[in-house]
């Protein structure tokens, strides 16, 4: 029952996707442990899925209130208040060449995650957080001698306190604060400007969430696990500014380099809430990326935006655009990836997406016929 | 009336000359551009649109073996109607039917027709964003444009 007043008394707080804006969560650290979202959900984080975002078309009669009193890792038994474990699996089906007879299906099996927060005090002023689990094998791995990598890896583990009123230090390894964050690793982004699945970082990063706005500067050392020359230090820092309750307009921008290579990137971002459950968002950059061992440089840009338009409770609508040009000159290929679908929470801890994606590639002497592709997600969390 | 700005990416078959035969292949029209446009209501839940947009970009002939695959500078005048259902209160959708004029550089005007499911989404009172989606001429590729739109 508090949990649900808790709901009511402060719905303008917590985020799972940016594109949730549209339900007045501006900002993520209400709903996840990480101020930049993603990772483990708190305990308002799982209420706001069961009760807000999850249809009723399998929960019978039960209300929102109720859905979000069973949200916790044993349902309505309550864990002690310094404890709070987790699990997520992501799997996906994807066929490629769709429609053609050359089309190839695969699973992979995205993530398997244990996930562990201890609450230090019970003002949550100071926690642990710690996400261990399993990672396929890159593919490029099928095809070379190199050694591959372990499956079973830390995503993150960091210390969370907050310092004063409003303003959170984070010390440990977790991904770079930089863009607007979304679930799709492969998004370009994320993959291309190396803030992708498995790009987390050691360092210290402080947030300030003042009413309007917020801002985050992360330094960040490289992933200490790897070897030295191959650790991308540096820096990046997401300023957001809300224009009104419903827009949002901020920039970002990230440096990194080691041994071989150095990379800036900085991008204008955006998100607006149309309408209870309609949202768009987008982020729009340029990457500049220097290779250390040809002393060569090159400057390109990177788009991407996504719509969600809530067709019923749990179910919505989704449309994403993307383009990328890894050079600023008139000969170099422009990809533009297109994707509709839908993204589904038909019943509690579920949640399935599914997406008909369209690659384009355009290029003078290079252009190639469009590639399809169908990709149906399901992502599970206890 | 409504005016907007829109991006469009389609493909579509223009003809090449390969080993002295002339043939049509697939190419990607990439371009950005302003419109007008005409809208009014059957119903209060069906309304009709007329647009036209003016748009030019580039458009890269897809690689043949053998085959020259340039880059061309073009220019399109599509003029389209519409007729759209209003889901929600800020969500509608219909069919849309196109009519396509374009100029290539160094190739013959040519003629084309399309056809789009529009999705029409108000983001501010007078701001709306329409998303379409379908395939012009007879490419049997995607056709996409996104058009932000300001109603006068």
């Amino acid at each position: 029952m508090k949990l649900a007043l808790f709901i009511f008394l402060l719905p303008l707080f917590g985020q799972a996707y940016p594109d949730f804006i549209s339900y007045g969560y501006r900002t993520c650290i209400t709903c996840h442990y990480n101020g930049q979202g993603g990772g483990a959900l708190n305990d308002y984080g799982r209420a706001v899925w069961a009760g807000e975002l999850t249809a009723r078309t399998f929960t019978g009669s039960k209300t929102g209130d109720e859905l979000g009193e069973e949200s916790g890792f044993l349902g309505k038994t309550e864990l002690p208040w310094y404890i709070r474990p987790g699990f997520k699996y992501r799997g996906l089906f994807l066929q490629t060449d769709v429609g053609s007879k050359n089309a190839v299906n695969r699973w992979i099996n995205m993530q398997s995650d244990a996930n562990l927060a201890v609450l230090l005090d019970k003002r949550q002023e100071k926690i642990l957080v710690a996400t261990y689990g399993y990672t396929p094998t890159p593919r490029r791995f099928s095809s070379t001698n190199e050694p591959k990598p372990s499956n079973w890896t830390s995503h993150e583990y960091y210390f969370r306190w907050l310092v004063e009123k409003k303003q959170y230090l984070y010390v440990g390894f977790m991904d770079k604060f930089y863009g607007l964050k979304h679930p799709d690793h492969t998004a370009f982004n994320r993959a291309l400007i190396r803030n992708s699945q498995n790009d987390q970082t050691h360092g210290v990063a402080y947030q300030y969430l003042a009413d309007n706005y917020d801002i985050t500067a992360h330094l960040f050392l490289g992933n200490l696990s790897q070897d030295k020359d191959l650790r991308q230090a540096g820096f990046s820092t997401l300023y957001e500014y809300a224009l009104e309750k419903n827009l949002t307009l901020g920039g970002t921008a990230m440096y990194l380099a080691n041994d071989y290579l150095e990379q800036k990137v900085g991008a204008v971002i955006s998100r607006l809430a149309f309408a209870r459950g309609k949202s768009i968002f987008f982020e729009v950059g340029l990457k500049d990326e220097k290779n250390k061992t040809t002393s060569t440089s090159t400057l390109g840009y990177y788009g991407y935006m996504q719509g969600l338009i809530a067709v019923e409770r749990g179910y919505n609508f989704l449309t994403t655009l993307q383009m990328y040009k890894a050079e600023l000159n008139s000969s170099s290929a422009v990809q533009n990836r297109m994707s509709v679908g839908g993204l589904f929470f038909p019943y509690p801890r579920t949640e399935f997406r599914f997406e008909l994606v369209n690659d384009r590639i355009s290029a003078p002497e290079n252009s190639s016929p469009d590639q399809w592709s169908l990709q149906a997600q399901v992502h599970l969390a206890l | 009336m409504t005016a907007g700005l829109g991006l469009f990416s389609w493909q579509e078959k223009v003809p090449v000359i390969l080993n002295s035969n002339k043939f049509d292949t697939n190419a990607t029209f990439s371009s950005l551009g302003p419109s007008i446009g005409f809208q009014g209501l059957i119903t209060p839940r069906y309304r009709y649109g007329v647009d036209f947009a003016y748009h030019s970009g580039v458009v890269d002939i897809l690689k043949l073996d053998g085959a020259v695959s340039p880059r061309r500078n073009f220019k399109s005048y599509w003029l389209s109607g519409k007729l759209l259902y209003r889901w929600t209160k800020t969500f509608a959708l219909g069919p849309d039917i196109l009519y396509s004029q374009k100029s290539i550089q160094d190739l013959p005007d040519s003629t084309s027709y399309g056809g789009f499911l529009n999705l029409e989404y108000d983001l501010f009172t007078e701001v709306k964003l329409i998303q379409a989606l379908g395939s012009v001429g007879d490419s049997g590729s995607l056709a996409y444009s996104f058009t932000l739109v300001r109603t006068f």
